[in-house]
């Protein structure tokens, strides 16, 4: 009796042993603490070499009454260019081979400035031009960027009275080789011609893309070269009969990814731009978002929200289809700066698209307010589209349009050049989950920006002058410009991206 | 004239025997004369003596003497032999003579007045009804044999008279022939003095002769002895001196023309029996064999040609006058033969039958061998397998070329000492040695039959149940931490999973055999070559298993054999360790071989570490995330649910008859576990970004192990036919169970569509192959875009890496260390837009190509960057993107590189690498020739049995424990007797 009870008790202490181990060994292995899942790197940062910016130089005109294709350019365009130590760039210019003309003897430039061993030697730089002559009238801002290997500029059109120059500049010594991928709201363009486009060393080349897909009102271009980075532009001209309707120089975008964000969408005109938007051939006044989805077939939800507190936003949802290039019109928007975010399944690009519409230059005509149906017997071409009644345009509208394209995350210190340009807005969104605090140093100011998580703060920046952007956080960041009759922006980009020092792994 | 008799007692802390003895004389009904009591004794003198004895003489003589020395120190304290008739009766301590010993060696002596050396009838001390020598003779190369087995006295060996030699015990010696032949050899300390004596004796003219009547007690191996033989002599030491006199008499015997060839064979002789030794199993006669011919060569320089001038001087026969007294060739056969015979049977009796055939075993391995083949269907035909953990081999020479201390063209290059696993895919891909690829194919297609045959094999120690063996081999096949390192390639893994059973089949029987021991300590080398994590528990296991058995006395007998089980491993992994060390990288050494590849397994949530209980290595380990069927964790919870029986039956286990086996098996589950939860905590190596830990899979592997045995352990016990009934419902569910959790890693195995998919023999793409066939060092750096700003890189030669290339000194150095700095700045400035020239870099390094492999969406910040800056570099052309890439070729390789690529010693090229490379050959070669299944062999080449030398004091009645032979009266002492048929 006693043996079996002695062994029985010690069967139960083995079981209570053997279940307590299993429990306490589980136990113990969530309390060992863990160690870092990440390997140690070595960083290395590249040889430095000078910093090259590309400005594409003065607005051009496609064809003039001798000659369809005879490209000529007007206007000299104001560069803002400097580090921020405030050392010049030295500017050498590039030869535009495809220019026949060129008024005041402006050309394409390359501006170069040592390697910047610290923030205060990065280079930035702006051009700004405004036009007010013949076919082209408004204002054009494009910062003057390094050369990529690959861009996409989602930018354009060539429907009546719209024209497309691309423009290809190779800063380097050597010829690169340029590949264009088009697309169109039908799909990607099959065209010869595209491929092997030859760039010669410290040239600019303008390609109209008429030539390629005619009559597309949505353009987008993928630029891809070898042998040398270029720097691709893309100049957007309408015309709306022989009313000149805007002109803009459109920079490359973000590359493709999930997820984009334009901040700055600057809305000055809501209400004429709406109405005007409703006159045939104006529908491009519309405030739009351009999307593409290059890859794969892509579900992209917008939001679009206002800078200003309790101002209204809006969000959508589109589905892109693989290739061909999507707009989505924004309506109801009032008066005010927009952050666009986009979230897509698939890689994406996109470009927004504002309008400003001003009235009839005072100096120039009286006040003269014509019904659409009176303009449209005169034969001018106003058609009223779409449902509404009641649509009042003035003749001689000054109209300009303006691409916002998608600015990349600032994860370092950005240095940017404002443009010679009315009203330089800056915008900053904070595109991540905590606040962050951004510093804006330049004309001799210091600005702070607090911003909570997922939102936007915009502060206004002397023109012509440069600054740096330094944040806790990642943000995204535009200059817009406003003025009457006159809308630009240009994104902020992070400075040399090609030569930021690597983490190299074994 | 009656004879004078002068006994000589060498008496060595004689203590009870020495007491026996004394008394004996003083018994006899023939005193002696005179009686020499030489103590050499080392800690108490002899003073005491009876007082019936005559004439008693005490010498004190230093205690290091031999028997010869210490007769030689009596004998001068006696009168010198005046007559023919004065005679030296030569005792030990242990020699307690018969009443009428004396007086029948003398009554011999009488009635042959030629003997001159007459030696008694050896009896055993514990059991004086058995003999314990009887006469000695040599065979015709001179090797010393005992005339008469130790068989019980049936007077079966009174006939012979004539011998060539008796033992020294009780050995009556004319004092005169004593003084002429200068006494015993003292080049022979300890063995064959007595039979040198006689054999001289012969040769001088005198008879020596055995008398049957005259009996003298020996207590064998037990007997104080003299300081150079005694009971405490290692058997090692023994196996010495005897082979030390036996080769002392053959340089002493041999003719003068042929002394310099016997000198100059010694070495080479010791080299070859020492290697017999071992395939005899007696390890510990290895350096006894050395040993002992070095000491003649050179130690015997001065009392052999002592020895000779004393042969020479008092010969007076020729060596065919004792010819006939040699033992002839058929009688030593015809001992082999009998000796043979026994062991067989011997053998036959201690082993169990594991009816491979009869009880499902066969059965078990051809199902598994079906399941294999039909999971690895894809892999059929194919010339490699391709994995995340696996490339190819090289060719053979390669191969063997990496094993050792060598030049590694991994990173900016290094010379290193190998992984222990080289030796493993040195061996593997010597098995299609035409292709040595094919045998990883092989290997996936015969891995789940091998892992049954081991388990069914290794269950059999456990359990008498086909079905629990069948049961066992089931869960063991189709274990979850098995099936994943297949499927991921961990190919380390995979070997040490299919070893570690035969490892517990071996270690169950090395404590009684050297073969097993061996055969263990291979295993175990095997083991942690595939899996050096696996270090830590086998370490333990035999630290505690060792220390334990030696501390349980006679329960623990044969712990000795276990002492060396780690010595192939810490030959293979030292120079490894070391270098790890010097390195700053210590636990380098426990990162898993090959590919270094980051595990999904941290058991740092309770579902994670239930998970690890229950064997399953981390969240990818089930499948159904890879087919896309659950999240990880729902497939997780899924795959401990299934897996509960075998955990439940383990620890029931406890509550079962065998609770003290289960709990060690459990224990082992526990040891398995807590180091595969310290492996998951414990960055050794790095592959880009991530930290490499050594896979937690190899150690649940054991965890697995400990619970299978367990389980089985549990259902073994009871044997009504309810609970056979029970067992086979649980062992079935618990199977069940353990299938339906890899159930989708067999399946996408079997769709093609799992980790491991037939590869090609080039890692690198086609363009590179084929310059690479030219070219063979031509270098590609090869990039890999890392998230936030990370760029990890390598350089690869010719058609792409190999497995045997790969180290873990290079995965475990961080990135600045193993690729120096001109690798790191060459390839940030590549990645870059940047004022670099990479141009002396690239000719130096011997780099044709940059292979940019696929971005993913976290990547391809830096993945775009360093295409843009490699599209926008004028020295590299845009070549092709394959899945392996985007590829860019140097513009430099059309006028080829001026540059030989960097290389270093092979590994015989360096004096450490060939000590390494030789130490390690050797201590391999050894013990394989030690694990050699050479039992029949060892039985044939050894003559003598171990039963003959008698026993002691302490040992009275143990030998009436043996069987008693028959023995027919027809037998003949001249030939030794004829024992049985």
């Amino acid at each position: 009796m006693a043996s079996s009870a002695i062994r029985a008790s010690g069967r139960v202490l083995g079981a209570v042993v053997a279940i307590g181990g299993a429990g306490a060994l589980v136990l113990g292995a969530t309390l060992l603490p863990a160690t870092a899942s990440s390997a140690p790197g070595t960083v290395v940062a590249p040889a430095g070499v000078d910093q090259q910016r590309v400005c594409p130089g003065p607005l051009l005109q496609l064809g003039d009454f001798e000659s369809a294709t005879r490209i000529t350019s007007y206007g000299v365009p104001a560069v803002t260019a400097a580090t921020i130590a405030g050392a010049p760039a030295t500017v050498a210019a590039l030869t535009d081979s495809d220019v026949e003309t060129a008024a005041d003897g402006a050309a394409s430039a390359v501006l170069t400035a040592p390697s910047a061993a610290d923030d205060s030697g990065l280079l930035s730089a702006a051009q700004a031009q405004v036009v007010r002559s013949g076919d082209a009238a408004g204002l054009a801002v494009v910062g003057c960027t390094e050369g990529t290997a690959s861009s996409w500029i989602v930018a354009g059109a060539t429907d009546t009275g719209r024209s497309s120059l691309l423009l290809l500049a190779n800063p380097n010594g050597v010829a690169a080789t340029v590949d264009l991928a088009l697309y169109t709201g039908q799909g990607p363009v099959e065209a010869p011609g595209l491929q092997d486009l030859v760039i010669a060393p410290l040239s600019q080349r303008a390609i109209s893309l008429a030539g390629y897909a005619p009559g597309q009102a949505q353009l987008a271009v993928e630029v891809r070269s070898r042998g040398g980075l270029v720097s691709a532009t893309l100049q957007h001209t309408v015309v709306r009969g022989l009313e000149p309707g805007g002109v803009d120089l459109a920079g490359r975008t973000g590359a493709p990814a999930t997820e984009q964000v334009v901040p700055g969408l600057r809305i000055t005109t809501a209400a004429a731009a709406e109405a005007r938007a409703h006159v045939g051939g104006s529908q491009d006044v519309e405030t739009a978002l351009r999307i593409l989805a290059p890859r794969a077939d892509a579900d992209v939800t917008i939001g679009v929200v206002p800078e200003t507190a309790g101002g209204v936003g809006t969000s959508l949802e589109v589905e892109a289809k693989a290739g061909r290039v999507v707009e989505v019109p924004f309506e109801g928007l009032a008066d005010g700066t927009y952050t666009v975010t986009l979230t897509a399944t698939e890689p994406v690009v996109a470009a927004a698209r504002a309008s400003t519409v001003a009235p009839p230059d005072p100096a120039q005509s009286g006040d003269e307010e014509l019904p659409a149906e009176d303009a449209a017997e005169e034969g001018i071409g106003f058609d009223v589209v779409g449902p509404v009644t009641d649509v009042a345009v003035q003749a001689g509208e000054r109209i300009d349009l303006a691409w916002f394209p998608s600015a990349g995350a600032l994860t370092r210190p950005a240095a940017f050049a404002v443009a010679d340009a009315p009203a330089p807005r800056l915008s900053v969104a904070n595109t991540g989950e905590d606040a962050v605090t951004v510093t804006v140093e330049g004309g001799g100011v210091t600005q702070t920006l607090d911003l909570p998580a997922r939102s936007t703060g915009v502060l206004d920046v002397a023109p012509n002058t440069v600054h740096l952007l330094t944040s806790t956080g990642a943000v995204a960041a535009s200059v817009s410009y406003a003025g009457e009759g006159l809308l630009a922006a240009q994104p902020v980009r992070a400075a040399n991206p090609l030569a930021t020092p690597l983490t190299i792994y074994r | 004239m009656r004879p004078k008799v002068t006994a000589i007692l060498v008496a060595h802390d004689g203590g009870a025997y020495l007491d026996r003895t004394l008394e004996a004389l003083a018994e006899q009904t023939r005193q002696p004369d005179q009686l020499v009591i030489v103590d050499i004794g080392a800690k108490h003198r002899v003073t005491e003596h009876p007082a019936t004895l005559r004439d008693v003489q005490h010498v004190a003589a230093p205690a290091s003497l031999s028997f010869g020395e210490a007769v030689k120190a009596g004998v001068r304290v006696v009168a010198p032999a005046s007559s023919d008739d004065e005679w030296l009766w030569l005792l030990s301590a242990d020699n307690a003579p018969e009443p009428d010993a004396l007086r029948a060696l003398l009554a011999a002596l009488e009635i042959s007045p030629s003997v001159s050396v007459a030696g008694p009838k050896l009896m055993q001390w514990a059991d004086p009804d058995y003999l314990y020598s009887f006469g000695d003779s040599i065979t015709r190369f001179g090797t010393a044999v005992e005339l008469a087995e130790p068989l019980l006295d049936q007077a079966q060996y009174d006939k012979e008279s004539d011998v060539l030699a008796v033992a020294a015990a009780g050995m009556l010696v004319r004092h005169r022939l004593w003084d002429r032949l200068e006494g015993f050899d003292p080049g022979l300390p300890a063995f064959d003095d007595a039979l040198d004596f006689c054999i001289r004796a012969r040769l001088a003219g005198s008879r020596v002769s055995v008398v049957p009547d005259a009996k003298v007690l020996s207590a064998g191996r037990r007997a104080p002895g003299t300081a150079v033989l005694g009971p405490r002599t290692s058997r090692a030491r023994r196996s010495y001196l005897a082979r030390a006199a036996q080769l002392h008499r053959r340089l002493v015997y041999a003719p003068p023309l042929a002394l310099p060839i016997h000198w100059l064979s010694l070495l080479p002789l010791a080299i070859l029996r020492a290697l017999g030794q071992l395939l005899k199993k007696q390890p510990g006669s290895v350096l006894s064999e050395i040993g002992a011919a070095l000491a003649v060569a050179f130690g015997h320089a001065r009392c052999i040609p002592a020895a000779r001038r004393r042969l020479r001087r008092e010969r007076t026969l020729g060596w065919s006058a004792i010819a006939s007294l040699r033992l002839p060739w058929v009688e030593v056969r015809r001992r082999r033969a009998l000796a043979l015979e026994d062991a067989v049977s011997a053998r036959r009796a201690g082993r169990g039958e594991v009816h491979f055939f009869t009880g499902g075993g066969a059965w078990t391995v051809l199902a598994a061998a079906v399941v294999g083949v039909a999971i690895h269907l894809p892999l059929l035909g194919a010339s490699t397998v391709a994995a995340p953990g696996l490339l190819p081999l090289a060719d053979l020479g390669a191969l063997w070329g990496e094993v050792g201390y060598a030049w590694r063209s991994l990173g900016a290059g290094f010379t290193g000492a190998a992984d222990p696993f080289a030796w493993v895919l040195a061996l593997l891909g010597s098995v299609t040695f035409w292709a040595p690829s094919l045998s990883i194919v092989l290997l996936y297609l015969g891995a789940l039959p091998l892992a049954a045959l081991a388990a069914w094999l290794a269950a059999a120690r456990l359990t008498r149940s086909a079905w629990l063996r069948i049961v066992a081999a089931a869960g063991w096949t189709l274990a979850p931490t098995f099936l994943v390192a297949l499927d991921q390639g961990r190919i380390g893994a995979v070997v040490a999973h299919l070893l570690l059973p035969w490892l517990v089949f071996a270690l169950t029987t090395a404590r009684r055999s050297w073969a097993a021991a061996a055969t263990a300590s291979l295993l175990a080398a095997g083991v942690l070559a595939g899996a050096p994590s696996l270090a830590l528990p086998l370490l333990a296991v035999w630290l505690l298993g060792t220390v334990a058995l030696a501390c349980a006395g006679r329960r623990g007998r044969g712990w000795h054999r276990l002492l060396a089980l780690p010595l192939p491993a810490a030959v293979l992994f030292l120079p490894l360790a070391v270098q790890h060390a010097l390195r700053g990288t210590p636990l380098g050494v426990l990162a898993d071989p090959g590919v270094p590849l980051p595990s999904s397994a941290s058991g740092d949530t309770v579902l994670s570490a239930l998970g690890m209980l229950v064997a399953l290595p981390g969240t990818d380990s089930t499948g159904w995330t890879s087919l896309g069927l659950l999240e990880p964790e729902a497939a997780q919870l899924l795959a401990v649910l299934v897996l509960t029986p075998v955990l439940a039956l383990a620890l029931a286990s406890v509550f079962l008859p065998g609770a003290a086996r289960s709990g060690l098996a459990l224990a082992v589950a526990a040891l398995g576990f807590g180091t595969a939860v310290l492996c998951s905590r414990l960055p050794v190596a790095s592959a880009g970004e991530a930290a490499v830990t050594p896979w937690p899979g190899s150690a649940l592997s054991l965890t697995w192990l400990g619970l299978l045995g367990a389980a089985v352990i549990g259902l073994s016990a009871g044997e009504g036919t309810a609970t056979r009934v029970l067992r086979a419902a649980l062992g079935g569910v618990a199977v069940v169970g353990v299938a339906a959790s890899v159930l989708p890693l067999l399946g996408a195995a079997a769709v093609g569509t799992g980790g491991a998919v037939p590869g090609s023999s080039r890692t690198l793409p086609a363009l590179v192959a084929a310059e690479a066939s030219t070219d063979p060092t031509v270098g590609t750096l090869v990039l890999d875009a890392e998230r936030g700003d990370g760029l990890a890189v390598a350089i690869e030669r010719g058609a792409g890496t190999t497995l045997d290339e790969q180290s873990s000194l290079y995965s475990a150095a961080p990135a600045s260390a193993a690729l120096g700095s001109t690798l790191t700045e060459l390839a940030a400035n590549l990645a870059s837009r940047s004022g670099y020239d990479p141009v002396p870099v690239l000719e130096a390094q011997r780099i044709g190509y940059v292979l940019l492999q696929p971005g993913d969406i976290a990547s391809r910040a830096v993945h775009d960057r360093t295409v843009a800056a490699l599209d926008a570099n004028p020295l590299f052309t845009h070549v092709t993107d394959t899945t392996q890439g985007t590829l860019w070729r140097y513009t430099g390789l059309d006028d080829g590189l001026s540059a030989p690529a960097p290389t270093g010693p092979g590994n015989l090229d360096t004096a450490l690498g060939t000590a390494i490379l030789t130490t390690q050959l050797l201590v391999l070669l050894l013990t394989l020739l030690l694990a050699l299944p050479t039992s029949g062999l060892a039985d044939w080449v050894r003559p003598e049995r171990e039963a003959r030398r008698g026993s002691g004091l302490s040992q009275r009645g143990a030998r009436t424990e043996a069987p008693a032979r028959p023995v027919p009266d027809t037998a003949s002492l001249a030939v030794g007797g004829r024992h049985g048929e």
